[in-house]
């Protein structure tokens, strides 16, 4: 459920990593306005915590399913 | 009434016997005898010789399988068994009895029966029950296997051992039937009936445990054979020791000589499937924890490069400007103000030059009047007005004598 949420919310896990990567490289222009350095800077805090999230959910997620693999393989009795 | 009082001619017993045993041994009389009756008194040396009796009605012999002849029957002498026994009659010497040496033995009734047999059998095959072409492969990855058998017998559990040994996924669906006696035709085929209404069956072992050919007789029932034939998955037979062939074996889509091997044939080893799926799982695993970990790596790259490329710094450094340009315009304010007070001063000198009042200095005076304006004009005194004197270093009041 979580996990479609989270596909349904937004670009993706990568679109948004190289979307931070690029305002990353943005701010490094010295010569950037302040207004939009400000800018950037929330949009990049917020799709830092978004990566964060994800990259927690879908670590929770494999280790969800590894869990429940290992209970389904177990031979009953 | 006796008429041997005076004996005239004495034999040893052991001449006697001697000669019994030359007459029934020598000619063919009592030799490749077919001879039929019931078994009693079964014993078994520990060399593997069997001895027993064959008795009906009317009499009985002893008879004596030995462990050579023994390795090559088909039906072992049991107590209470009906059987047809093959051998030779001898005169066993120590104890002046018969005894039939026994090279062969069959089930009693055995003949007949086998002709019914072997019509039914040519008759099942020539409408093509048996053909080769009919035989269905067994699914190469089963998961639901029906097993007809007995719930008391070896079997079912021989055939659970091999599920649990090769692939334990498999989902075993036991329909219980007598394998013997008189209902056995009856129950085996309402077990199949059962099992032909469960569900994504894949196959059906029929088993039973090795018994003597008359306990196999159900499994070459026609009913029967034609309710396998008609199976709608296919069907591997395990009945009986591997010297037993039954009909039931004939119409079986595979035919394995024992319940086990029916189970082993049914059943793949999915132990080395098991591995090798193991290690993708594996590879996935670790493939999936790179990605996630690769990721990681560059969130934590992107959030410190977001850190200090962070606007404070560059606020800082605007502040940084600004504090600069603040104390520019200081210092500018702060030369203006003297520059200003030295021009003020000049100025002031300067009035101070031109000031009527530096006339006073002189020894002259401003007259003010009582309203404290200046009266420059003697006709603008009145007689008695007061007035004051503005002179070089003050005021002093006076009053007005004379005015024109």
């Amino acid at each position: 459920m979580t996990a479609q949420k989270d596909e349904e919310r937004g670009p993706g896990l990568d679109a948004a990593l190289e979307r931070l990567e690029a305002i990353a490289d943005r701010l490094e222009d010295p010569a950037l306005d302040l207004d939009e350095a400000v800018r950037l800077y929330e949009e990049g805090l917020r799709l830092h915590a978004e990566c964060a999230k994800r990259l927690d959910a879908a670590d929770l997620r494999i280790t969800q399913l590894a869990d429940a693999l290992a209970k389904q393989g177990r031979p009953a009795g | 009434m006796s008429t041997s009082s005076a004996p005239e001619r004495v034999l040893r017993v052991g001449q006697l016997v001697t000669r019994l045993a030359e007459r029934v041994q020598t000619g063919d009389e009592f030799k490749d005898l077919w001879v039929e009756g019931e078994v009693v008194q079964t014993t078994t040396s520990s060399l593997g010789h069997t001895y027993f009796t064959l008795r009906d009605t009317a009499g009985s012999l002893r008879c004596v399988l030995f462990a050579t002849q023994a390795q090559a029957v088909t039906v072992m002498p049991r107590d209470g068994a009906k059987l047809v026994v093959h051998g030779y009659v001898e005169l066993y010497l120590r104890d002046g009895r018969c005894q039939l040496r026994v090279d062969d033995v069959r089930a009693a009734g055995a003949g007949e029966a086998a002709l019914r047999l072997e019509a039914l059998r040519r008759r099942l095959e020539a409408e093509g029950l048996f053909r080769p072409e009919r035989k269905r492969p067994l699914p190469a990855h089963p998961r639901r296997i029906g097993v007809v058998t007995s719930p008391t017998g070896a079997a079912w559990h021989d055939i659970q051992t091999v599920v649990a040994r090769r692939d334990p996924r498999v989902e075993l669906v036991f329909a219980g039937a007598l394998v013997q006696g008189t209902s056995a035709v009856e129950s085996l085929i309402a077990a199949f009936d059962g099992l032909a209404r469960v569900r994504g069956l894949d196959a059906v072992i029929l088993a039973r445990g090795g018994g003597a050919p008359e306990d196999l007789w159900p499994f070459n029932d026609e009913a029967l054979v034609r309710a396998i034939a008609r199976f709608p998955v296919p069907v591997c037979t395990g009945v009986g020791h591997e010297s037993d062939t039954t009909l039931v074996d004939h119409v079986a889509d595979v035919r394995a000589p024992t319940p086990s091997v029916a189970a082993e044939l049914v059943i793949p080893d999915a132990t080395a499937e098991v591995r090798i799926a193991q290690r993708h799982r594996q590879r996935i695993d670790a493939r999936m924890h790179a990605a996630i970990e690769s990721r990681r790596r560059r969130l934590l790259a992107a959030g410190r490069l977001l850190e200090r490329r962070a606007p404070a710094a560059r606020v800082a450094a605007f502040r940084q400007r600004l504090d600069e340009d603040r104390r520019t315009l200081d210092r500018a304010v702060a030369r203006l103000v003297p520059h200003r007070r030295q021009r003020a001063a000049s100025a002031r000198r300067r009035l101070e030059a031109l000031s009527p009042l530096a006339v006073l200095g002189r020894g002259y005076a401003i007259v003010e009047g009582g309203d404290g304006r200046v009266r420059a004009d003697a006709r603008s005194l009145r007689a008695g007005e007061d007035v004051r004197l503005r002179m070089r270093d003050g005021r002093a009041g006076a009053r007005v004598t004379e005015a024109p």
